[in-house]
């Protein structure tokens, strides 16, 4: 049986074609999906970071963490108008618990959406003999969820982004400063 | 199959060469992009961090040239400030400090200029500059 190679080439080549334009337009969609998702977890921990530091301004006493040595997924303060005011991780979002000294029952939560991994909190004693810690370090993880990308072969991919932080807290070391000897 | 068709074949493989190694270099360079930023993120909380360490120094003035004094020289372990992020990535500061001046709003103070370098293999590569200031509330 004589096999015609010029008239089976051209239509392999042609289909080969096909399936590498197929794959590269499957793979530009996943790395811009990708990247996306990177900037946006980049974001979020770069926005909670920003979002802790605007509340903590107002911090007068700290509750929690309630030894500078431990780190702690829970920070917990009083503010300079005598709220309490608790942050946390909720699922992946950061949430701010507010309680009015006046009506302590009724708490008014924010949940803001952050894609967060992790949240830690540890006070710092800077120079270490200082009476009280007036820093505050904030670790921040974040990590997109695998339903958003858009490959199709390793359906369990998530990308990370991390945010640290060192927060000044002046407020409680004005009140130390003010109510040394 | 003739001459031709060959070197057509041949030159036909040659570009979808070309082509699939581009797409391969754009694919680094995008990874290469996010990295970037995560280490531009982290050297600009790293001068973020030291800004308000440097604003700390207001209920402790005279400690100021002290603690922070001398931080000039970034080739130097002694003289810069140096932070390890949480990827592993080593950033190394300096924070210059200014004479005593009239600030923004009438008060006395001195200003703080800091600069974050990220450490390369075998140099260091500038990053992120704040500039703030401390004024003495004692």
């Amino acid at each position: 049986m004589g096999v015609q190679i010029d008239l089976i080439i051209p239509p392999v080549i042609v289909g080969l074609l096909v399936i590498v334009v197929f794959q590269l337009n499957s793979f530009i969609m996943e790395t811009s999906v990708d990247n996306r998702l990177n900037n946006d977890m980049q974001m979020f921990a770069d926005l909670t970071s920003r979002l802790i530091q605007e509340e903590v301004k107002m911090a007068d006493q700290i509750v929690e963490p309630s030894n500078p040595a431990i780190a702690d997924s829970i920070l917990k303060f009083v503010s300079v108008t005598t709220d309490t005011i608790t942050i946390q991780r909720s699922g992946n979002n950061l949430q701010i618990i507010r309680k009015s000294s006046a009506s302590p029952s009724i708490p008014d939560t924010v949940l803001y959406p952050s894609s967060l991994l992790s949240l830690m909190f540890d006070l710092e004693r800077k120079p270490a003999g200082e009476p009280i810690p007036y820093y505050l370090n904030v670790e921040i993880q974040t990590e997109s969820d695998p339903t958003h990308h858009a490959s199709m072969r390793d359906l369990d991919k998530t990308v990370r982004a991390f945010a640290e932080n060192e927060i000044y807290l002046r407020n409680v070391h004005r009140n130390s400063v003010t109510s040394s000897p | 199959m003739s001459t031709g068709q060959v070197f057509l074949t041949l030159a036909s493989l040659v570009l979808l060469g070309y082509i699939s190694l581009n797409i391969q270099r754009m694919y680094v360079s995008s990874v290469e992009t996010t990295v970037d930023m995560q280490m531009t993120n982290d050297a600009v909380n790293f001068g973020r961090d030291l800004s308000e360490e440097v604003q700390s120094y207001a209920y402790k003035y005279g400690q100021l040239d002290a603690q922070l004094g001398g931080l000039d020289d970034v080739t130097n372990s002694s003289s810069r400030r140096s932070d390890t992020s949480q990827v592993g990535e080593v950033f190394h500061a300096t924070i210059e400090l200014s004479s005593e001046t009239s600030l923004d709003h009438g008060q006395t103070g001195r200003w703080a200029t800091i600069k974050v370098y990220e450490e390369l293999e075998d140099s260091l590569e500038f990053k992120a500059e704040f500039v703030t200031a401390v004024a003495n509330l004692n």
